[in-house]
């Protein structure tokens, strides 16, 4: 790759820098204790300037929950937990704490008052184990025997103590919406794309001047990733894994898959503060410290167990990838609890990462590893942005893992992204700026642009002139020459690096809430 | 044959109306019926502090039923905070 590429354009090479590591739903069961308590596992936080037409100036933040969720999971399937906090947070000034927290919570209720749908058996009314007694189609359709309903609130300041207000529908005022049952099949709900429409409202939040909106549902998992092959050791050849024809070459392993959605579009006026257009945002889910689980269970729903004391945060999603990768397995936990304002302790992890390491151990290749310590180039991407892209204005902003996006960068129409960010915006000479790591679009390859970033590629970038002032050490020679070397197609071989699964397989929508209708159970 | 086994019930028969009219020894007494289980004190439904710190106080116990939380929080709710920070266990 000509060297004068980059040093013209720094915006791309900084580009380069994202999460280390490959990626499974970008982050789901990545820590011991979240593997016991699925419905509150984080898996992807998107936040990217909205490409759908007429909705440039709005910001559309996704949180997904629940990962891999099997279409045909009845007669259960997925509700939110409703003894659990969902939140999305976000920082303006760029200190690392929340200044604006959007809360979600959820409540279950059996049908018939809550007793459920009872059908009379032989002159008995006998409850119904399923949760439709027939067709749904409707808003509160007659025939769910669950239905599923959830509140919003805006918290400003401290999420705990910060001043809260309720979001409302822009029609009529009411606080509480409705969340659209999983796909269950064909046979009873013939069009779920439609049903899950009518579960999409305009909103209101106190403190913005323009109406937002919001959809609680299943989704389609929006991840594409060679799961089992990234995970037993990289097994793929590297030839295989560096060849560009073949970015393409395996199938998507989780396709079919399903998960929660958590969307909100909001206008941008309501998420920066003054001149400062970067945000950082993140995710997290809390469960109450104490639950006991009662020894003489009643009827009800979900009644086993009684849930009390304060919220204790067990999941935590900013940048793809960071917990299931980066952070050593004896700390997965601990990050989970954590908040960005405290990320010094977790350092040393993005200084010196391990999974260049695993990486050479894979492969048998010693050598393969960049050895530019401390890895500054990975401190930009994960803990500070880029300086000119998504880097907050201020000389005093907090090295912290969040995702940022500048909301001042024009969203590009989906058919034209890149699906390497900005990294593939500056090797197609393009003009998408609006892609990872500057937020996080749906589209955005995460698993190759990081796979990229993490073995070097901002290093051969920043070249031997510190074009990039990522630091003299982090120069071409810090990586491999197996690497440096040119491909087939004239680029360094650390900008070909992919996980032989093409992130553009995954259907999306192209409009709000931009992840498509779910795998349905049954055809 | 099927006079010695006449005679073989009918002893049998005899044998148990004998003991049925207490004259044999007596059947062991059942078994006293298991404690009723623990029910939440009302102590540890102060405030959510409490109430984390009494199911934290629960020791795990292989032959208890297991601890009913209590109709008062079948029907209700624990007690719980929404501004709290959690307590250090």
């Amino acid at each position: 790759m000509p060297r004068k590429l980059f040093q013209a354009a720094p915006l791309a090479v900084a580009a380069l820098l994202a999460c280390a590591g490959a990626a499974h739903a970008s982050s789901h069961r990545e820590a011991p204790f979240i593997t016991t308590s699925p419905k509150v596992d984080g898996t992807d936080f998107y936040m990217f300037r909205s490409y759908e037409t007429g909705r440039a100036d709005y910001v559309t933040l996704i949180a997904n929950y629940q990962p891999l969720q099997a279409p045909y999971g009845g007669p259960n399937y997925f509700a939110m937990d409703p003894n659990a906090l969902y939140e999305i947070h976000i920082d303006n000034t760029g200190d690392a704490r929340e200044d604006i927290t959007f809360q979600f919570r959820f409540t279950n209720t059996l049908a018939a008052g809550g007793n459920g749908v009872t059908l009379n058996i032989g002159g008995t009314a006998v409850a119904i184990p399923l949760v439709q007694a027939g067709a749904v189609s409707n808003v509160k359709d007659a025939n769910l025997n669950l239905g599923e309903s959830y509140t919003v609130s805006v918290v400003r300041g401290d999420r705990r103590t910060g001043t809260v207000a309720t979001v409302t529908n822009a029609t009529g005022g009411a606080t509480v919406f409705d969340k659209p049952v999983d796909n269950i099949g064909t046979k009873t709900i013939p069009d779920y794309a439609g049903y899950a429409a009518r579960h999409i409202y305009t909103v209101n939040i106190p403190g913005c001047t323009q109406p937002a909106k919001v959809f609680v549902g299943q989704r389609k998992e929006a991840f594409a990733v060679n799961l089992g092959t990234i995970f037993d050791l990289v097994n793929a050849p590297l030839a295989t894994i560096t060849n560009p024809a073949l970015i393409g070459a395996v199938p998507n392993t989780i396709d079919g898959a399903n998960v929660t959605s958590l969307a909100l579009e909001v206008h941008r006026s309501c998420l920066t503060a003054g001149t400062e257009t970067v945000i950082g945002g993140w995710t997290t889910a809390s469960l109450r410290q104490a639950r006991l689980l009662n020894g003489s269970t009643p009827s009800g729903h979900q009644a086993s167990e009684k849930p009390g004391g304060a919220w204790v945060q067990v999941s935590r999603l900013g940048m793809p990838l960071v917990n299931e990768v980066v952070i050593g397995l004896r700390d997965k936990d601990k990050f989970n609890g954590s908040m960005p304002s405290g990320d010094a302790q977790f350092a040393t992890y993005v200084t010196n990462p391990t999974l260049p390491a695993l990486v050479e151990i894979a492969y048998n290749a010693p050598g393969l590893a960049p050895t530019n310590f401390p890895r500054t180039d990975l401190v930009t991407t994960f803990l500070t942005g880029i300086t000119g892209v998504n880097r907050f204005a201020s000389t005093t902003a907090a090295t912290a893992e969040m995702l940022r996006l500048n909301t001042a960068t024009a969203p590009v129409p989906f058919a034209s992204q890149n699906r390497l960010g900005i990294v593939g915006n500056i090797l197609a000479n393009g003009n998408d700026n609006a892609g990872y790591p500057n937020g996080r679009r749906p589209k955005d390859d995460v698993v190759d642009i990081s796979l990229v970033a993490v073995m070097g590629g901002l290093c051969v970038a920043n070249g031997t002139g510190n074009t990039l002032a990522l630091g003299t050490a982090c120069n071409p020679n810090a990586v491999s020459a197996t690497l440096r070397a040119n491909g087939t197609n004239g680029i360094a071989t650390v900008f070909n690096l992919h996980d032989a699964v093409d992130q553009a397989v995954v259907p999306l929508l192209q409009t709000f809430p931009y992840l498509t209708t779910p795998t349905r159970g049954a055809p | 044959m099927k006079i010695h086994h006449a005679f073989t019930l009918l002893a049998s028969v005899g044998l148990v109306a004998a003991c049925s009219d207490g004259s044999g020894p007596a059947l062991p007494p059942p078994p006293p019926p298991p404690p009723a289980p623990a029910e939440v004190p009302a102590s540890a439904l102060v405030s959510s502090a409490t109430y984390t710190a009494y199911v934290a106080s629960l020791a795990a116990s292989k032959t208890e039923v297991g601890t009913s939380v209590g109709l008062t929080l079948i029907t209700g709710r624990a007690p719980s905070s929404e501004t709290e920070s959690p307590q250090p266990i």
